[in-house]
């Protein structure tokens, strides 16, 4: 392919070796082990295909996963069947995958195919056997895991939209060995003892060997031989099992069986509320109808316009009138002559008279008080005058006696110490001739020294001679 | 008037062919009340027959060989089916 000297542009070689590979490999069926599993969030699949020497890098588009029975992960034996692709953006080629199975499935499916041929030739499928499902059953039987989710997700369905329902659980193992055959025999115990009106088979979804014991032969048979009708929801929408072909009706999940079993009552339970009411429409649109044309009976000239009626009539609105106004006269006459009287009454009351009295004599009282009070007032600033001036003259009379007796004590007083009249009495005063102080004591004079004397009408001197103490 | 020895479907049916009736503008008003009556007790009935049993949710007794058991009237035996129980994952796969 390469030609001598030639200068290729990377594009150019990469879209050669496309072009040239491609071809080659438009439907490969490859097994191996799967690694590096991502799933993105657009729902792509990515991941290596591998063995002991080897490996390819493997894409699997949303688009091709429709009938995917299981989540691949690492570790995986599968076989895909795809197609070889050359990515130039990077320059690597990749296996497009187109279909995956995991190791083994291939072999179930065939099983599974071969059953339903088998079935189908016994005409156990054939739509003319299918049991209708009952309207209204009774008592719901249920045949699956009690601890799985399936069992949850029917009760919640069939609780939220009915409060009264009759469930009734057959417990089985939904997979993996002896599961078929409790499946079996609880359809079968429902009919030996005819404990329902209606059995749902069933469980959540897996893959396809989690789902198997509802493709078994033995389940099919237990189905297709139940007086009771049955409804099959194994697995997804995407899952149908050998369980789903041969029972009456085919739910593509447990909460949907749950949905059908109860549809039928829903819907009557709707019905019966919309034939309520339409009962009442009708009934009343009726009446009403009836009413009008009452209306336009009474509303006819034959009622209306006839004057006899109501030539009457006005008279005994005149008679009224004038009775009307004859009465509202004669009462407010009678109303005036009443407010007459009362006014009368009033004035008369004696109560009235001791009012006025009272009031006079209060007048009286207070203008005689007021009287009184200023007279009074006159007469006490008088004599308050008068009572002033005689205080005033007593007063200054009192104090002039007093100073002239303190007048003539003090006088008194002196004369007696006046000391010229003590020496009138015989008492003399002496003085020293030297200092001329006053001997008042022996110490202050010796013999011999002369002292001066005082007596009432002169003085003279004498001579000390003899002391004494 | 025998409405509450109908079954439900035959309530329902005579139902449907009153109301035809009330809504075909050709009766007496008496007629339409009298129907009116008889309608009225079979929506009773019916609703009745519709919301007569107690919710009742219930599982199968089973002995260790996975057999169902009997009482004294050899009618298999059941107890209250508890709303929520651990949920086992295990077959549950989230795909």
């Amino acid at each position: 392919m390469i030609i001598e000297n030639k200068v290729y542009s990377v594009s150019e070689l990469t879209f050669a070796i496309k072009a040239h590979l491609e071809p080659q490999f438009r439907q490969v069926f490859l097994k191996g082990e799967i690694s590096n599993f991502k799933r993105q969030s657009s729902g792509h699949f990515y991941f290596s295909l591998k063995d002991a020497n080897a490996q390819i890098s493997c894409a699997f588009f949303k688009g091709s996963q429709k009938n995917l029975t299981r989540l691949p992960k690492d570790g995986d034996h599968v076989q895909i069947v795809g197609e070889i692709s050359v990515y130039p953006p990077r320059g690597n080629y990749q296996m497009i995958v187109r279909s995956l199975q995991h190791e083994g499935v291939g072999d179930l499916l065939k099983k599974l195919h071969e059953l339903k041929e088998k079935l189908k030739n016994m005409g156990w499928l054939d739509s003319s056997i299918k049991k209708p499902i009952p309207k209204l059953p009774k008592r719901i039987g249920i045949v699956t895991s009690p601890t799985g989710a399936a069992v949850q997700d029917m009760l919640n369905v069939l609780t939220r939209r009915f409060s009264n329902l009759n469930i009734l659980i057959n417990p089985v193992k939904v997979q993996g060995p002896g599961a078929a055959e409790e499946i079996a025999q609880a359809i079968n115990e429902f009919n030996n003892y005819q404990l329902v009106d209606v059995i749902i088979v069933g469980r959540g979804g897996g893959s396809i060997e989690d789902l198997w014991a509802f493709n078994e032969e033995i389940v099919a048979k237990s189905i297709y031989e139940s007086k009771i009708p049955i409804v099959s929801a194994v697995g997804h929408e995407t899952d149908t099992s050998i369980s789903d072909l041969v029972a009456d009706l085919r739910a593509p999940t447990p909460s949907a069986a749950a949905e059908l079993i109860t549809k039928e009552k829903a819907h009557f339970l709707e019905k019966i509320e919309y034939f309520s009411r339409q009962c009442d429409e009708s009934i009343i649109k009726q009446i009403r109808s009836e009413k009008k044309a009452l209306l336009q009976l009474i509303k006819a000239p034959v009622f209306s316009s006839s004057n006899f009626l109501n030539i009457e009539k006005q008279k005994l609105d005149d008679i009224q009138s004038i009775l009307d106004r004859s009465i509202s006269n004669k009462l407010s006459h009678i109303k005036t002559i009443l407010i007459q009287m009362q006014k009368q009454t009033y004035s008369l009351s004696p109560k009235q008279k001791l009012e006025y009295l009272k009031q006079k004599f209060n007048f009286l009282s207070i203008s005689l008080n007021e009287k009184m009070i200023s007279k009074l007032t006159l007469y006490k600033n008088n004599f308050k005058s008068l009572d002033t001036q005689q205080q005033i003259l007593n007063k200054s009379i009192t104090l002039l006696n007093q100073k002239k007796s303190q007048y003539k004590q003090l006088i008194a007083h002196l004369e007696g110490i006046n000391p010229k009249n003590l020496l009138k009495k015989g008492y003399s005063i002496l003085f020293n001739q030297k200092d001329g102080s006053t001997i008042l004591s022996t110490s202050q004079i010796k013999e011999n020294e002369s002292i001066k004397a005082l007596v009432s009408d002169g003085e003279f001197l004498a001579t000390v001679t003899k002391i004494k103490e | 008037m025998s409405e509450n020895k109908l079954s439900f479907e035959q309530s329902f049916e005579k139902l449907e062919t009153i109301l035809e009736k009330m809504n075909s503008n050709e009766i007496t008003l008496d007629e339409s009340l009298n129907l009116f009556e008889q309608a009225d007790a079979l929506i009773k009935n019916c609703n009745q027959k519709l919301n007569a049993a107690e919710q009742k949710i219930e599982i199968l007794i089973k002995n260790r060989n996975n057999e169902i058991t009997l009482d004294q009237n050899q009618t298999p035996q059941t107890k209250p089916f508890l709303e929520k129980p651990n949920a086992s994952l295990d077959e549950e796969i989230p795909f």
